[in-house]
């Protein structure tokens, strides 16, 4: 439960925030910030009370934060924004239709390996490699290279608290033994206590005889590495 | 010494693409790593992180998403795009060639500067 001195901040923060729908999403950003500077001062050996009021002190003042903020988070770009997402989904079912996929596509949204055409596939390795983050268990599967050097890294995502995954892309930085690193690329990741999920990275190094999945978030540290046949096969 | 500007100065987004270029983080922990690391240069309020980061999503730089951290709390952790590792290039570049020009007069070079 919030100190009521909490509340007021954040509500002198919110207040300023016209686009309603983020004040959710900000509110409680900034509520774990406080609380987790609170942590630090009472850690250091404050009194609660007093933990809590310098932690809101240290955050600054809040009518400016939610003036700057506001400025971010303003109805136009927000609503843009809302349209752009439903626009996208219209256009991708659109496509699915126009492209007489029906029932196929379907199938492919369970099984990502069937979207790749087998005339373009360099190599595919099946691989059985687990890690856990959180609650949630990635195991990936399949490691499948195309001629046009993209890569795709496909896995199922567990809840193994069943109560539905995030829906969250947690695959990590992705890298090669050639010391490359892949930003460029997608990642999909369907909600569900057990989902199939795919990181599509393009420009992947033909070459390349490892790939390096890495996570280093805040405990959720682990590193995968997969060989691939590249090199021998490199076109 | 303490530089109490807030999070406004040229070399922010340097600092914050460079941390987020290491590992995804919240804001709690950009905020202490920026503490730790300055060895508390960087007196600054923290709310004012908030915008700036917000900014830098909105300009496509960063994404985010909500994770737990070690204590099981969800956090919104921070990500840097492709976009945003071309951003800190050409911010490090900036920063190099400021960082000498200003060297350059503090040692009394002429021409310092000039181009």
């Amino acid at each position: 439960m919030p100190s009521p001195c909490r509340e007021q901040f954040l509500q002198e923060v919110l207040l300023r925030i016209k686009f309603r729908r983020d004040r959710a999403a900000i509110r409680s950003e900034l509520e774990a910030h406080i609380a987790d500077r609170a942590d630090y001062y009472a850690a250091q050996g404050d009194d609660e009370a007093q933990a809590e009021r310098r932690a809101i002190d240290a955050m600054g003042d809040p009518i400016r934060l939610g003036v700057e903020l506001n400025r971010q988070h303003s109805p136009l770009v927000g609503w843009v924004w809302q349209i752009t997402n439903k626009l996208v989904g219209v256009f991708v079912v659109l496509n699915a239709l126009v492209l007489g996929m029906g029932l196929s596509s379907m199938t492919s949204l369970d099984n990502p390996l069937a979207e790749i055409p087998v005339s373009e596939i360099v190599y595919q390795v099946d691989v059985d490699e687990t890690v856990k983050l959180d609650d949630t268990v990635i195991h990936f599967t399949h490691i499948v290279y195309e001629r046009n050097q993209t890569l795709h890294i496909i896995y199922e995502q567990f809840d193994a608290s069943l109560r539905g995954a995030r829906g969250m892309d947690l695959v990590g930085h992705i890298s090669d033994n050639l010391g490359n690193t892949y930003v460029d690329g997608t990642g999909s990741a369907p909600t569900g206590w057990r989902a199939r999920c795919q990181r599509t990275v393009t420009g992947f190094s033909s070459r390349a005889e490892m790939l390096i999945i890495t996570s280093a978030g805040y405990n959720r540290a682990y590193q995968v590495k997969i060989a691939l046949p590249g090199g021998s096969k490199s076109e | 010494m303490n530089i109490d500007k807030g999070l406004l100065g040229g070399s922010t987004v340097l600092m914050l693409l460079s941390l987020l270029r290491e590992r995804d983080r919240y804001g709690y922990e950009i905020i202490r790593e920026l503490e730790l690391r300055s060895d508390r240069t960087f007196q600054l309020k923290e709310g004012t992180l908030y915008p700036v980061l917000h900014r830098l999503e909105n300009d496509g730089y960063l994404k985010s998403y909500l994770a737990k951290g070690e204590t099981g709390k969800e956090r919104k952790y921070y990500r840097i795009t492709a976009a945003g590792v071309r951003q800190l290039a050409e911010e490090k570049q900036a920063w190099t060639a400021f960082a000498a020009s200003v060297n350059r007069v503090v040692a009394g070079e002429p021409n310092a500067f000039a181009l």
